[in-house]
């Protein structure tokens, strides 16, 4: 979540602001990374979630969604869930960016559409892991 | 629902994910990879990025550690009794000191960092071989204190997620 808040937020933005090269140098170095991590991350953090559901005692799977603490839980689950496509919507996105910049034959056009939209996914993927967060911190007090 | 500790929850749980995922991500990924990119476009990120980057990492970080303290006495009450003679304390306190031990390191590492840009901000044309020796230390010890600090914060996330478990 945190690397999610960090890239959208911070990072792209500023990378943005500087210059085409530069732009292209960084996402040449450090998106296929950035990628690996953050799937890593988010993949290892929601099967951990799915197994701690199932094995939290008096708590199961068929819980969800039902009652104060599965309403909460499901809430997190999907907006996890929802925020790791978008994710990795925005990492086709970073591609086509990142393929646009290296080969010279994406118009400005394009490219703005690419960064907008990157722009965009990496906005609602921060939101989505911030709401996921807070349903599950809160859950138990649901 | 207690509103309080679900409000108490939220602002030390999500500033506290913030800080500790931007100082891993920073520490492990972006630095390393900013740093092969070399000058002069390294130093153009960083001049560009360091006042946001500084603001959240702080803001975060002050938020987590001062509601957690508020969070620890709301819900144990006398909080100093449980502290010192349950495994629950020994877990908390110790996530407590090693949350505020990672910050000092990160934030002697930010200052690191900070240091070496002024240098790089100020100069004129390419270093001398002593700047530029200046340099390369600053960026070598920033990037390694950075990388203690968001281990040890790590550690101190364990501590404070398994404290109700032990």
């Amino acid at each position: 979540m945190g690397a999610a808040i960090y890239l959208a937020v911070l990072l792209e933005p500023r990378i943005r602001s500087t210059s085409a090269d530069l732009e292209r140098q960084l996402l040449n170095r450090t998106s296929k990374l950035n990628s690996l991590w953050i799937t890593s991350a988010a993949v290892v953090t929601m099967v951990t979630g799915f197994a701690l559901v199932s094995t939290t005692p008096g708590r199961s799977m068929s819980d969800l969604g039902s009652g104060g603490w599965g309403t909460m839980i499901l809430i997190g689950l999907i907006a996890s869930v929802a925020a790791f496509l978008i994710s990795g919507w925005a990492g086709a996105f970073t591609a086509k960016l990142r393929r646009g910049l290296e080969s010279g034959e994406a118009s400005e056009t394009e490219l703005t559409a690419y960064r907008r939209g990157l722009s965009i996914l990496g906005y609602i993927n921060a939101v989505l892991v911030v709401i996921a967060v807070s349903t599950m911190a809160t859950a138990r007090y649901a | 629902m207690d509103a309080e500790i679900v409000l108490l929850r939220l602002l030390h749980i999500v500033p506290g994910v913030v800080w500790v995922g931007s100082a891993v991500f920073m520490a492990w990924v972006m630095q390393p990879a900013i740093a092969k990119t070399g000058p002069p476009h390294s130093g153009a990120v960083m001049r560009n990025m360091v006042n946001p980057m500084v603001i959240t990492l702080h803001a975060s970080a002050l938020l987590t550690i001062v509601i957690g303290v508020v969070m620890a006495f709301r819900v144990r009450d006398p909080l100093f009794d449980f502290l010192w003679s349950t495994d629950w304390g020994t877990m908390i306190w110790l996530g407590a000191l090693l949350s505020v031990i990672g910050y000092a390191i990160g934030t002697i590492g930010g200052i690191s960092s900070k240091k070496m840009m002024d240098i790089g901000a100020s100069l004129q044309g390419p270093p001398s071989p002593e700047q530029a020796a200046e340099m390369t230390a600053l960026q070598k010890r920033g990037a390694l204190l950075t990388k203690i600090a968001s281990a040890i914060v790590l550690v101190a996330v364990a501590c404070m997620a398994l404290a109700q478990h032990v």
